[in-house]
C-alpha cells in the first residue's frame, strides 16, 4: 500500500514533462508554419508600407530569431501569461478565459450525463444479452456511432429546431431579451440541450459497449462459481461482486475522452453558434493568430494531461490490483 | 451438445476420501459441479440420481439446494487469481458468505473465519489483503478455510495442486489429509495428478470421455489395475521406487466430446481393443472387493 | 510456388468460413463491397456530371434528380456517388500510412526494448494525449490542403494506435521458442523480425486499420465540414458545409452527405469489429512460414 505516494509522484512528473513537451511540439509546429502573421496584422498596408510591417514586427517580437522566442515565450508562460492575441488585440488569457466556460459547460455536462446513460444501458444490455431488446440497443448504438458528430448536431437542428421548434437553433443566450437570475440559467439550459443532446448522442456508444463487454466478462470469471458454489443468489453475485468489478473499464474510458469530447465540443459549437472555444480555434487558425491559437492547444492539452492523470489517480483507487507495481 | 457424463455409478461414505481421476475433458470437473447443482446455465442432467442422505439433490429447488451450498457440501474452487473477488478484500468476502448463509454478525463471523485461517495455518492478516497479494499456497489455503467455514460434511477439492511447486504441493496435501482425519470429512479429490490422488484418497474413480472407467481402493487399482486405460495412465507416470521403466504415452488424443467414439469411448486409443469394443459400451463389473471396471476383455487382459 | 498458392487459398477459405458465422459482420461486408463497387464504377454509371451547373438550383426530391439539387444547381445523387471514391481513397490511404508507420515502430520498439522503447513508448504516449483533430485541422489550416496533404497527415498523425498494438504483439512474441530458436541458429535479427514476428503479429493491426480508415473518413469529413478540406475534391464533409445555411428550407443538401458518410463508417466498422474477434491474438496459431 505504500506504493501509493512514489506512484503518484512518478505519474505526476511524468504528466508535467508530457505538457512540457507538448508546449515545445506546439510552439515549433506553429511558428514554423508557412504564412506570415504580419501581413495578416498589417492587412491592407501590408504590402503598401514596408515601415509600418517593420514597426509591427518589432512590436510583436517576431523579428528576433526562432529561439529567442521560445525563452521568451516559456518565461512568460510561467508568469501566467499566454501572449497577445493578433487578431483580437487583447491577452490571449482574457479571450481564452471568456470562452472557456461555455465549452466546459457542453463538456462536462454531456460527459456525465453520456457516461451514465451509457453504463446504464450497457448493464441492462448485458443481463438481457440475446433478447431483442439488446440486440436492436446494440444495432442502435453501432449506427450512432458510425454517424458523424456534425450531421448528428444538423440533424438534430432539423428535427428538433426547425420542424417540431421545440429548442432554439442557435446560440447560448436569446440574444432579444435580457434575462437574469434563475430566469437566465433556464434560457442557457434550454438553448443548451441540443448541442448537448448532441454530444451525449455521439459518446454514448463507447460507454455502452465497454460496460456491456465488461460485464458480460465478468460474468464468466471464476468468482462466479465460487459464490455460487456458496449459496449466493445470481443477483446477488452481480449487485456486489460483479457491478464492482466491471465498472473498472468504463470508469477509466471516462477520464480519457475528455480529448475526444473536446474536439467533438468545437464542431458542435460552431453548428450552434455556442460562444465557446471551437470557433476561436478555427478563426485562430484562418487568421495565423499564433499567440491565441498557442493558449488553445496549450489549454485542450494541460486538459487532457490532467484528465489522463486524475483517471490514474481514480483508477488506482479502485483497483488493487495496480497497487503493486 | 457435449456428452460431458455418461454413465457414472459411485458411492462416498461419511469419513472416507474419494479421488476423482481423469484428464482434462474426462468429465471430473462437471461430476463435482453437478453435485453441487453449479453447473452453467445450459447444462441438462438428462438420467441419474445424486443422493445425499437419501435426498435426491437433482429433484431439489434451487433455494433447497442453496441451504446444502457451503454448509453440507463446500467446494474448495480451483486455484486461480480469480477464485475470489479481485477488488474486494478477503476477510470481506469470507465475512460476506458468512452473513448470506448463516446470518452472522460481522464480529461473529471474523471469530469464526480466524477460527478456520488457524487451521488452514494463515495469519489473520490475510483478511485485509486482497487476494492476488497472496502466493499460491495461501491462496489454496484460503480456499481450504473458506471450505471449513460452515463445518461441511463433505469438502470437495477441486485440483488442489494447481499452480503449486511440488513442496508447497506437498504441504498442502499433508494438511488436506490430517484436516479430513482429524475432522472426520468426506472428502472428493479432482485431479489430474496420480500421486495426488495416490497420497490423498482411500478410493480413487478412473474417469475417461465421460464414463467411471475403474473404481475401487486406490491402493488397489495403483497397484493392480484392472483397466487397460487405467493402467496406460499409470505407466505414463513414473515412479519414483520402482526401478527404471520405459515410460509409455498413450497414443492420439482425448476424445471429442461433441461426438464421442460409439462403444467404449476409449477404444480409439487401446492396444487391446477388438471389434466388440468399437460397438458396444462395456458394463462396469465387479472385479474385487469393492472394484470395479469397466472394460469387455479383463480377463484376457489381466487374467483371472 | 504452387504449395504457397494452395496455402495462402486453404487459410482464405477457412478465414471465409469463420467470417461467415458472424452475421453481422457479413451485412458490413456486404456493405462496404457495395460502396466500394460503385465508388470504382462511378464514371461508368448513367449519372448527372458531378460539377456541372446546368441544372435548376435546389430542386427537391425527384426521378430526374434523386436526391435534389444544390445551391449551385449540382446534381445531389452523382455528387454523393462520386464523394464515395475521394472518402474512400483518403480512407485506406490515410489507413495505410497509418498502418505502416504504425507496424515498423511498434516492432521496432518491442523488438528492441530498452532505450529505444522508452523513448518510443513516450512518443506514441503523447501523441495519444493531443486530440489529433486539433493537430490536423491546423496543420490543413496552415501548411495546405490539397487532398493528398490531408491524407498524408491524417496517416501521420494516428499512427500511435496501431504502433501500440504491434508493440504489444510483438513483445509477447519475442519470447517464444520458435524465435529463440531462430535467433540461436545465427538468423539475423531483421530476418527473424520480418519473416517469424511480423507475420504473426499483424492480426489485430489488420482489423484496427479497418477501424482506422474509418477514422480518417470521419476526420477528413469533419476537416471539410469546417471548410478546411480540398475544394476541388467532392466531399461529403464539404457538401454538407455548403448546405448548412440552407437546411431550413432545402435539407437534402446536407443530409444525404451526411447519410452516405454514416452508412460507409458504419461498414468499416462491422468489418472491422468482426475482423478484430476472429483475427483475436488469443485466437490465433502461431505459424511457422
Amino acid at each position: 500500500m505504500s506504493n501509493i505516494a512514489p506512484y503518484l509522484f512518478r505519474r505526476g512528473i511524468q504528466t508535467i514533462l508530457t505538457i512540457f513537451l507538448i508546449i515545445i511540439i506546439n510552439f515549433f509546429i506553429i511558428n514554423l508554419a508557412p504564412g506570415d502573421p504580419i501581413r495578416v496584422i498589417a492587412g491592407e498596408f501590408a504590402f503598401s508600407n514596408p515601415e509600418y510591417v517593420k514597426a509591427l514586427r518589432k512590436r510583436w517580437g517576431l523579428d528576433k530569431p526562432l529561439s529567442e522566442r521560445f525563452i521568451i515565450y516559456l518565461i512568460n508562460l510561467f508568469k501566467g501569461d499566454m501572449g497577445f492575441s493578433y487578431r483580437y488585440m487583447q491577452p490571449v488569457t482574457t479571450i481564452i478565459g471568456e470562452r472557456i466556460i461555455p465549452t466546459l459547460l457542453l463538456t462536462f455536462t454531456s460527459l456525465i450525463i453520456a457516461f451514465l446513460l451509457g453504463v446504464l444501458l450497457g448493464v441492462f444490455s448485458a443481463r438481457k444479452s440475446g433478447t431483442l431488446v439488446d440486440i436492436s440497443l446494440s444495432f442502435t448504438m453501432i449506427i450512432l456511432y458510425s454517424m458523424p458528430v456534425f450531421w448528428l448536431g444538423i440533424i438534430l437542428i432539423l428535427i428538433f429546431a426547425v420542424n417540431l421548434r421545440l429548442f432554439p437553433i442557435a446560440g447560448m443566450y436569446s440574444a432579444r431579451v435580457k434575462y437574469e437570475g434563475v430566469r437566465l440559467w433556464l434560457d442557457i439550459l434550454w438553448h443548451m440541450a441540443l448541442p448537448v443532446a448532441t454530444l451525449v448522442l455521439a459518446q454514448l456508444p463507447v460507454y455502452y459497449k465497454i460496460t456491456k463487454a465488461s460485464i458480460l466478462e465478468q460474468t464468466r470469471e471464476d468468482y462466479v462459481r465460487t459464490f455460487t458454489a456458496y449459496g449466493f443468489h445470481r443477483e446477488t453475485i452481480f449487485r456486489r461482486y460483479i457491478l464492482r468489478n466491471a465498472l473498472l473499464p468504463p470508469v477509466t474510458i471516462f477520464g480519457l475522452q475528455l480529448g475526444f469530447v473536446l474536439s467533438g465540443a468545437a464542431l458542435v459549437e460552431i453548428i450552434f453558434g455556442w460562444p465557446g472555444m471551437g470557433r476561436l480555434l478555427l478563426d485562430a487558425a484562418f487568421y495565423r493568430d499564433y499567440p491565441l491559437l498557442m493558449g488553445l492547444y496549450l489549454v485542450t492539452a494541460i486538459g487532457v494531461a490532467a484528465a489522463n492523470f486524475l483517471t490514474d489517480i481514480v483508477y488506482m483507487f479502485l483497483d488493487p490490483r495496480v497497487r503493486l507495481r | 451438445m457435449v456428452k460431458a457424463l455418461n454413465g457414472v455409478s459411485l458411492e462416498l461414505e461419511k469419513g472416507e476420501s474419494l479421488g476423482l481421476l481423469g484428464e482434462s475433458g474426462s468429465g471430473k470437473s462437471t461430476l463435482a459441479y453437478a453435485i453441487m447443482g453449479i453447473l452453467p446455465s445450459n447444462a441438462r442432467i438428462i438420467a441419474g440420481e445424486i443422493l445425499f442422505n437419501n435426498n435426491n439433490l437433482l429433484r431439489l429447488s434451487e433455494r433447497e439446494l442453496n441451504t446444502i451450498r457451503g454448509k453440507k457440501i463446500a467446494l474448495i474452487p480451483q486455484n486461480s487469481m480469480s477464485a475470489l473477488s479481485p477488488v474486494h478484500r478477503i476477510g470481506d468476502q469470507l465475512v460476506d458468505i458468512l452473513k448470506n448463509n448463516v446470518g452472522l454478525s460481522k464480529k461473529e463471523a471474523l471469530e469464526k473465519i480466524k477460527e478456520k485461517l488457524k487451521i488452514a495455518r494463515l495469519s489473520s492478516n490475510i483478511l485485509r489483503m486482497h487476494f492476488h497479494e497472496l502466493s499460491g499456497g495461501m491462496r489454496q489455503r484460503v480456499m481450504i478455510a473458506m471450505s471449513l467455514m460452515m463445518d461441511p460434511e463433505i469438502v470437495i477439492a477441486d485440483e488442489p495442486t494447481t499452480g503449486l511447486d511440488v513442496i508447497v504441493q506437498y504441504q498442502i496435501l499433508r494438511e488436506l489429509k490430517s484436516l479430513q482425519k482429524n475432522l472426520n470429512l468426506s472428502l472428493i479429490v479432482i485431479s489430474h495428478d496420480v500421486s495426488v490422488i495416490a497420497y490423498t484418497c482411500k478410493k480413487v474413480a478412473v474417469l475417461y470421455g465421460g464414463s467411471v472407467f475403474e473404481y475401487g481402493p486406490s491402493v488397489k487399482i495403483f497397484r493392480d489395475s484392472k483397466n487397460p486405460y487405467t493402467s496406460l495412465l499409470l505407466k505414463s507416470h513414473p515412479d519414483i521406487h520402482s526401478p527404471v521403466e520405459k515410460i509409455v504415452e498413450i497414443p492420439g488424443s482425448p476424445p471429442n466430446m461433441l461426438n464421442p467414439p460409439k462403444g467404449c469411448v476409449f477404444h480409439p486409443r487401446c492396444p487391446f481393443s477388438k471389434t466388440l469394443c468399437k460397438t458396444k459400451q462395456p458394463p462396469l463389473i465387479k472385479v474385487g472387493i469393492d472394484h470395479y471396471t469397466r472394460c469387455h476383455f479383463v480377463k484376457e487382459i489381466f487374467g483371472a | 510456388m504452387k504449395t504457397i498458392i494452395s496455402r495462402v487459398m486453404n487459410k482464405t477459405r477457412s478465414f471465409l468460413k469463420l467470417y461467415s458465422q458472424d452475421k453481422i459482420g457479413l451485412l458490413g461486408l456486404f456493405l462496404l463491397l457495395f460502396i466500394l463497387f460503385i465508388a470504382i464504377l462511378a464514371p461508368f454509371l448513367p449519372l448527372h456530371d458531378p460539377y456541372s451547373i446546368k441544372y435548376r438550383r435546389f430542386l427537391p426530391i425527384s426521378w430526374k434528380h434523386p436526391l435534389g439539387t444544390d445551391h449551385l444547381g449540382r446534381d445531389v445523387f452523382s455528387r454523393v456517388i462520386w464523394g464515395s471514391r475521394t472518402s474512400l481513397i483518403v480512407g485506406f490511404v490515410a489507413a495505410g500510412i497509418s498502418a505502416l508507420v504504425g507496424i515498423v515502430t511498434g516492432s521496432i520498439a518491442g523488438y528492441y526494448g530498452g532505450l529505444v522503447d522508452d523513448i518510443l513508448s513516450r512518443i506514441i504516449d503523447i501523441f495519444l494525449m493531443i486530440p489529433a483533430f486539433f493537430l490536423i485541422l491546423f496543420i490543413i489550416a496552415v501548411y495546405g490542403n490539397s487532398i493528398l496533404y490531408v491524407m498524408t497527415v491524417i496517416g501521420l498523425l494516428t499512427w500511435p494506435s496501431n504502433a501500440r498494438i504491434m508493440r504489444a504483439q510483438v513483445l509477447s512474441l519475442r519470447e517464444r521458442e520458435f524465435v529463440q530458436a531462430s535467433l540461436m541458429m545465427g538468423i539475423s535479427d531483421l530476418r527473424v523480425l520480418f519473416k517469424h514476428i511480423i507475420p504473426n503479429a499483424i492480426h489485430p493491426v489488420i482489423a484496427n486499420t479497418i477501424l482506422q480508415a474509418a477514422n480518417a473518413i470521419i476526420i477528413e469529413t469533419g476537416i471539410s465540414y469546417l471548410g478546411l478540406g480540398d475544394p476541388n475534391a467532392i466531399s461529403w464533409g464539404r457538401m454538407i458545409y455548403e448546405g448548412q445555411g440552407y437546411i431550413m428550407s432545402y435539407w437534402w443538401i446536407s443530409f444525404f452527405p451526411g447519410l452516405a458518410i454514416a452508412i460507409t463508417v458504419l461498414s468499416l466498422y462491422l468489418v472491422g469489429e468482426t475482423l478484430a474477434k476472429i483475427l483475436n491474438p488469443k485466437r490465433i496459431e502461431v505459424s511457422e512460414f
